[in-house]
């Protein structure tokens, strides 16, 4: 998995540049002269709507680089954004990151700064869309438990011993034990410390 | 163009008080006419009373003179009388003597009847002369003829009876008078004489008395001296003739009063009732006076009024250029007393020096056409030493026949307003400066990332191509474009940079002759000074002239001066001083500018002229950095040190005489 860097920005050589800079990094790159023409490939199921990281340049004709990321982040995006920022645009980048960018380049960048920076991206990027994949996992295995099984599961998340479950649910604690297996099984958690966790950071 | 007048009938309000004193000055015109006929009165009684004591003074004279002037004819007629006796007598015959020469014997028949009567014949009556007898035949006539001759007689002396009637004519009346005639103490006898009275009277008073009289032998017996009512000319005189008491009846018949006093009364009249008219004239001339007083007092009220409500400050020359008149405005505005400036001609304290002949300015403005007199904007100095500005403006002094009696000058307090004007032009020019900044911010944002594009770009070929030489994986074919790419970035930040350059150096100095003193005088002039700091000149005698650009270094001066009055104010000297000389030094001319402020630190003089640089709060560090380079465009230096003696900053600006 090697996601790919988007460059939009209006001026052409300045794409080329850094496109050449990147690509020299192993790196792959991909060039959209405006913010328009990048937000038409990105209609959902599109195959472009995969792991990757976009470079933003503020100052853009037609489409500013603002107003590009304000439609990715209507969408949805959930990849990485770069702000590429000339003299006078720091508080726009500044304002945009708070907004949920990734970070900014300030013009004239340290080249492989500028790299580095997007390295650290794609690396999000990528963990980002395992972390998604796992997340995916754990609901297709939620959905798996039976009715049963759910409501022993919320009881046990609620923190009562089996006994208790037991009582509550008017069967027998061997019969709790019985669903708790099946559930830490399905969900492939070891114990019930864990079990929480992954409810927490996934379901 | 007619002036505009007041009806100051309308504003007299004085009518009531006017009313009084018409009430008080008819109250004495009353008591004076009162005076006037009470005085006429008395004068026509005192006339009266004068007129009746003349007249009766007159009656008693006339009286008496009558009384004499017959008693003495008749003296005389007895003393003729003695001496026909004695005539008789002595010649014993019946011839007619010689008569005598007294007035009553020349009169004609005065005497009716003349003769001797002998002693012996006396007292019968038929012993008498005829004419005796017949006189005695009248019934009373007997008995005094008899008596008259008895008392000659007896007393020895003459005696008269009658005036007694004419027997046969009542009407003529007889006076009759016997002298005896005595012989060695023996009576011999009377001299008897008849005298017709109504002639004895025409013959004795002389004709001038008859004019005015008549006179007449009383018969009746009304009391003497009380005339009858009827005819109050009429008097009694008596004639007292022994034995015959007379009674003359006199009338006056010219009885008319004495003209003299009545023509005196009647100029008193007339002098009583001219003053009476001149009376009138007086209070009706008093009441106009008053009234023209009254509207005179209003009138100068009003005056007042208008003179004191004015904000303009009035002044009035003589021709001469005297002061004779300022009004409370003017010298409020310059703090004196009105004393302090009348009536000199020579330069007045108020009047700040470098300004010219106050009064020739003013005669210059008003000899101006009226469409030009836009006025004459001067300054004056109020006692307490600060400087007002103000619009003057003259006109001449008028009469109706045209002379010109003076000038009269009006000046109005611009002060504030020329403070108002400073401060905008002061706010403006910020403004400008400002948006001058912000303009220059903008085009070096725009020229910062016009040049970002290309020199990113070419940084990141650069860098990609150094990426990949250094892991080595390229081929020459690659190389050729990108190295083409980067020549081609490197010529377009070439022409940003040249098309920039040419922006800025669009305006093109022009070096034109420029006289330094009067240069230095005029923008010297046009700095705004804040109050109570000294601006001192000190230009050289000889002119110095360079070639430069007058507006750029105009800029590059103002700017100068008017940092130095800005710091001037914030050091330790008082008054706050500023000081602008001009001096040569080979070559060069030095403009050198000083001020009394807190000077310039050692570690700042190198990086006060850098761009956006500024020690002013406020300021935009754009003004020194400016001033350098239009010094520098004029192949000059600027220098900044320590004032020598006004411990301020010193920059001095050194311009080449030659191109």
């Amino acid at each position: 998995m090697n996601p790919t860097v988007h460059i939009v920005d209006d001026d052409a050589d300045f794409r080329d540049g850094l496109a050449w800079l990147l690509d020299s990094r192993g790196l792959p790159t991909r060039n959209w002269s405006g913010g328009d023409v990048f937000l038409q490939s990105l209609r959902p199921g599109n195959p472009m709507w995969e792991c990757c990281v976009v470079l933003l340049d503020i100052r853009m004709e037609p489409l500013s680089g603002l107003a590009t990321f304000e439609q990715l982040k209507a969408m949805g995006w959930p990849w990485p954004v770069l702000f590429l920022t000339g003299h006078g645009e720091m508080s726009m980048a500044v304002a945009a990151v708070k907004n949920g960018a990734w970070d900014f380049l300030e013009k004239p960048f340290q080249n492989n700064l500028l790299v580095d920076k997007v390295e650290a991206a794609r690396q999000a990027a990528l963990a980002l869309q395992a972390d998604s994949r796992e997340r995916l996992l754990f609901q297709q295995s939620l959905a798996a438990l039976s009715a049963r099984e759910r409501e022993v599961l919320d009881q046990l998340l609620q923190g009562h011993y089996n006994k208790n479950i037991a009582e509550h649910m008017g069967i027998t604690p061997r019969t709790v034990e019985f669903h708790r297996a099946n559930i830490f099984e399905k969900l492939r958690v070891n114990s019930a410390v864990e079990l929480a966790h992954r409810m927490g950071r996934l379901a | 163009m007619t002036e505009p007048t007041i009806d100051f009938a309308v504003l007299d309000l004085d009518t009531r008080q006017l009313s009084v004193l018409n009430r008080r000055a008819m109250t004495w015109l009353v008591g004076m006419l009162l005076l006037v006929t009470l005085s006429i009165v008395l004068l026509a009684l005192f006339l009266r009373t004068v007129e009746a004591q003349e007249e009766d003074r007159r009656r008693t004279a006339d009286a008496q003179w009558l009384d004499q002037t017959v008693r003495f004819h008749l003296r005389r007629l007895e003393a003729d009388l003695g001496v026909l006796a004695l005539q008789v007598q002595r010649s014993e015959e019946p011839a007619p003597p010689a008569l005598p020469g007294g007035q009553l014997w020349r009169s004609a028949q005065a005497i009716a009847w003349h003769g001797w009567l002998a002693a012996d014949r006396q007292p019968a009556v038929a012993a008498w002369p005829l004419f005796l007898q017949s006189a005695a035949q009248h019934p009373d006539n007997a008995e005094a003829l008899s008596a008259m001759l008895t008392t000659t007689r007896g007393l020895q002396r003459a005696a008269y009876a009658g005036p007694l009637p004419q027997a046969g004519d009542s009407r003529v009346q007889m006076l009759w008078l016997a002298v005896p005639v005595f012989e060695r103490e023996r009576f011999v006898g009377d001299y008897v004489a008849a005298i017709r009275f109504d002639r004895l009277l025409d013959s004795v008073i002389p004709p001038w008395f008859f004019k005015d009289h008549a006179v007449a032998l009383d018969a009746e017996t009304f009391p003497l001296a009380a005339a009858p009512p009827d005819k109050p000319s009429l008097y009694v005189a008596p004639v007292n003739l022994p034995g015959a008491p007379l009674r003359l009846r006199v009338d006056a018949l010219d009885s008319r009063p004495a003209l003299a006093p009545r023509i005196f009364f009647g100029i008193a009249l007339a002098c009583l009732a001219g003053m009476v008219v001149a009376l009138y004239f007086l209070r009706r001339d008093t009441a106009r006076r008053q009234r023209a007083e009254s509207q005179l007092q209003t009138q100068m009220a009003l005056r007042t009024a208008m003179e004191r409500s004015v904000t303009l400050g009035l002044r009035a020359w003589n021709p001469d250029g005297r002061l004779l008149y300022a009004n409370q405005t003017f010298c409020r505005m310059v703090g004196l007393a009105p004393h302090d400036i009348l009536g000199h001609a020579e330069a007045m304290s108020y009047w700040p020096a470098g300004q010219g002949d106050e009064f020739q300015l003013l005669l210059q403005s008003a000899s101006l056409p009226m469409a030009q007199q836009v006025g004459v904007e001067m300054q004056l100095r109020h006692s307490q030493g600060h400087l007002l500005d103000v619009l003057a403006h003259g006109a001449p002094l008028t009469l109706g026949d045209g002379r010109v009696i003076g000038w009269m000058g009006s000046v109005l307090d611009i002060t504030e307003r020329k403070r108002v004007e400073r401060l905008a032009a002061r706010r403006q020019e910020l403004l400008e400066a400002s948006g001058r900044l912000i303009a220059v911010g903008e085009v070096a944002s725009t020229l910062a990332h016009e040049l970002n594009q290309p020199l990113g770009a070419l940084s990141s070929f650069a860098n990609g191509l150094l990426n990949r030489m250094r892991a080595g994986s390229l081929t020459l074919e690659e190389v050729t474009p990108v190295v083409e790419r980067m020549e081609r970035l490197a010529e377009k930040a070439g022409r940003v940079i040249q098309r920039v350059n040419a922006f800025a150096r669009r305006q093109e100095m022009s070096l034109q002759p420029l006289a330094l003193n009067e240069f230095i005088a005029r923008v010297a002039g046009q700095v705004p000074l804040p109050d109570g700091l000294e601006l001192q000149l000190r230009l050289p005698e000889q002119p110095l002239t360079l070639p430069a650009d007058a507006l750029l270094l105009e800029h590059a001066l103002h700017n100068l001066v008017l940092n130095a009055t800005e710091w001037a104010i914030h050091g330790g000297r008082q008054p706050a001083c500023v000081r602008i000389s001009l001096e040569q030094d080979g070559g060069l001319a030095g403009i050198r500018v000083e001020d009394s402020g807190p000077g310039v630190p050692l570690a700042q003089r190198n990086s006060i002229f850098d761009a956006f640089a500024s020690q002013k709060t406020g300021g935009m560090g754009m003004g020194l950095s400016i001033c350098r380079s239009i010094i520098e465009a004029h192949h000059g230096r600027i220098e900044v040190a320590t004032s020598a003696d006004l411990n301020g900053a010193q920059f001095t600006v050194w311009l080449p005489l030659t191109p």
